[in-house]
């Protein structure tokens, strides 16, 4: 079992190893890259399985006791996020053996984004505030690795703004860890939310500012969100799915933990900021998007957009809000890398990502069509996709505390996000192909993309006819937080 | 002199990282201990400076290599991800040569 617990940073690490040594020999990279994606799905189930028993995997490295050694524990909400980190990466993986935007083929793509992998697996696993700030690193140094591959002028470009405004977060999140310590004399989760409910609220108040200030620039959040628009659209599409998919929602992750585990119940000050603050994110994040026509820069500013809702829930707060943001991550993370997927087999298809120089795909490719609509309407929140149950479960509550104003934005953004959507359909599949010789062209090797996009919408699709595991699972997961 | 543009910038968050830090844990170090010394803060920091400057490799070179294609070091002019639009209501179409080539080539 102590074994287990350690397989969220292994199983990539080990994978980074062997794909670096194997860099020589393509189909044997691209063999092991498959292999180490598989073990850590496999590896991923047999935690959640563990978690969902009340058994939850944990171990302190070293044997040290829980206070002072780095403890690993993967409760019901970090193994469902591990879990979702293993499908995707598992789906960028077989992406990235279409010829859809994978990007040039350097020898350190695969071990590059193994190694993303196991930042975010380390983040979402450790009980350590220091720990987490490392796997943050791990991750940070990683994405920029895969930023920088491409080596065009206009990457280079988005990973040095990337770089500078996320190197400013890290500083911040060390200063606030090290402000933590100093406080408590504590890093380990459990020791921290003990000797944090003795702390003086007024001092509670600092240390979660500083900490939250730091998550907000990696989740992406109103007014710290500028590096993300930025820079995610110059990534290749399996790399870009994986980002949107996975490293905001760490930040997002972080936030959870802090004000709905391990500082809960947090002050009320804090919560309430933190609503607005989603509310910001989600207006100006659609708003950013409705404006845009190449459509990885509308769907790079719905991931803030979303990142708002997700907030939203966090700042509800309780065993209900808590709930809606395991159950918004995981719904999400699965919508939002598959819409970025779907997105570069069009530009496969049609020869853009721009909206002004496509069309008149739906006469030639209805499957893809209803494909792209599967996602899309998700992210909207129309029934029975699982977007409407994740929205449902978030402004319930949302009503049921009062929050008007906080709802009425909500929705506001849906009917924006319904425009977005309807805009990129409207555009790439409905109206004519601008340019009139235009011909599909017939030489291409996409079915890898059509099984992950495919594969992802599947479980979409089960989400939202069926939320009732997922659900029952994401309050399982709320009521052991905080206590 | 084109290193000037943006090197004070790099470092000083490194210093900035340096320098906070310590101050932040190892007074914390001194309060908890009783007699001996702690050993946490230090490995605490030694880790931050150990990543941290693997950063400011990372990033130094990013610069040189960003400078050395863009041909400026002027951040106002660095717009090659984001250009600015051209007209008042629509946005810009991302220039030719500066996005993905379409279609891919056939060899991987």
């Amino acid at each position: 079992m102590s074994a287990l617990v350690a397989t969220p940073v292994l199983v990539p690490l080990a994978t980074v190893v062997l794909t670096t040594l194997a860099s020589r020999r393509p189909a044997l990279q691209q063999a092991v890259s498959f292999a180490g994606a598989l073990a850590f799905l496999a590896a991923a189930t047999a935690l959640v399985v563990l978690a969902a028993a009340d058994q939850p995997a944990r171990t302190a490295f070293g044997s040290w006791a829980a206070p002072f050694g780095i403890e690993f524990t993967l409760d019901r909400v970090g193994a469902a996020l591990v879990l979702i980190t293993a499908l995707m990466g598992a789906a960028s993986l077989l992406f990235l053996a279409s010829d859809a935007d994978p990007g040039t083929r350097h020898p350190l793509l695969l071990p590059l984004i193994h190694g993303v992998l196991a930042g975010v697996g380390g983040a979402f696993s450790t009980a350590d505030l220091f720990n987490l700030y490392v796997w943050f690193e791990v991750m940070l140094i990683c994405s920029l690795g895969l930023f920088a591959i491409g080596g065009r002028l206009d990457q280079l470009d988005a990973s040095f703004k990337y770089l500078v405004l996320n190197l400013l977060g890290t500083l911040l999140l060390l200063i606030a860890v090290g402000a933590v310590y100093a406080a408590t004399g504590h890093l380990n989760y459990t020791a921290l939310s003990e000797a944090a409910a003795v702390l003086p609220e007024p001092l509670t108040v600092v240390l979660l500012t500083a900490l939250l200030l730091a998550f907000l620039v990696k989740a992406g959040a109103f007014p710290l969100y500028a590096w993300l628009p930025a820079s995610y659209h110059t990534l290749p599409a399996p790399v870009l799915a994986l980002f949107a998919g996975l490293l905001t929602k760490v930040g997002v992750y972080a936030v959870l933990r802090t004000v709905g585990d391990v500082f809960a119940p947090a002050p009320a000050l804090v919560m309430e900021a933190l609503g607005w603050i989603a509310a910001a994110t989600m207006l100006l994040g659609v708003l950013g998007a409705a404006y845009h026509w190449d459509m990885r820069r509308i769907l790079a500013f719905h991931i803030v957009s979303q990142i708002g809702y997700i907030l939203l829930a966090v700042a509800l707060a309780g065993e209900a809000g808590n709930a809606a943001t395991l159950f918004y991550t995981v719904h999400h993370i699965v919508v939002k890398a598959n819409l970025f997927l779907i997105v570069a087999i069009i530009w496969r298809l049609t020869g853009s990502y721009d909206l002004r120089r496509i069309g008149g795909l739906y006469k030639l490719r209805p499957w893809l069509g209803l494909l792209f609509l599967v996602p899309a309407l998700s992210l909207v929140g129309i029934p029975p996709l699982s977007g409407f149950w994740a929205k449902l479960i978030v402004l319930q509550e949302a009503l049921a505390q009062g929050r008007y104003a906080w709802t009425a934005v909500a929705l506001a953004v849906s009917v924006l996000t319904l425009y977005s959507m309807v805009k990129i359909w409207m555009e790439a599949f409905w109206k004519r192909h601008p340019d009139e010789d235009w011909e599909i062209p017939s030489a291409t090797r996409l079915a890898p993309a059509w099984a992950a996009t495919g594969g992802l919408a599947l479980i979409t699709l089960f989400i939202g006819l069926n939320p009732q595991p997922l659900l029952a699972y994401a309050q399982a997961a709320a009521q052991a937080m905080g206590s | 002199m084109q290193v000037l543009g943006y090197d004070p910038y790099i470092s000083e968050e490194a210093a900035g990282r340096l320098g906070s830090t310590q101050p932040a844990v190892v007074p914390l170090g001194d309060q908890a201990l009783t007699g001996a010394a702690n050993p946490l803060p230090q490995a605490l920091v030694l880790t931050a400076i150990v990543i941290g400057f693997a950063l400011v490799c990372y990033s130094l070179v990013l610069l040189l290599r960003l400078m050395h294609d863009a041909h400026t070091d002027d951040a106002d002019t660095l717009r090659y991800a984001e250009p600015l639009p051209d007209d008042p209501v629509k946005p810009p179409a991302s220039p030719s040569g500066l996005d993905v080539r379409w279609p891919p080539e056939k060899t991987r």
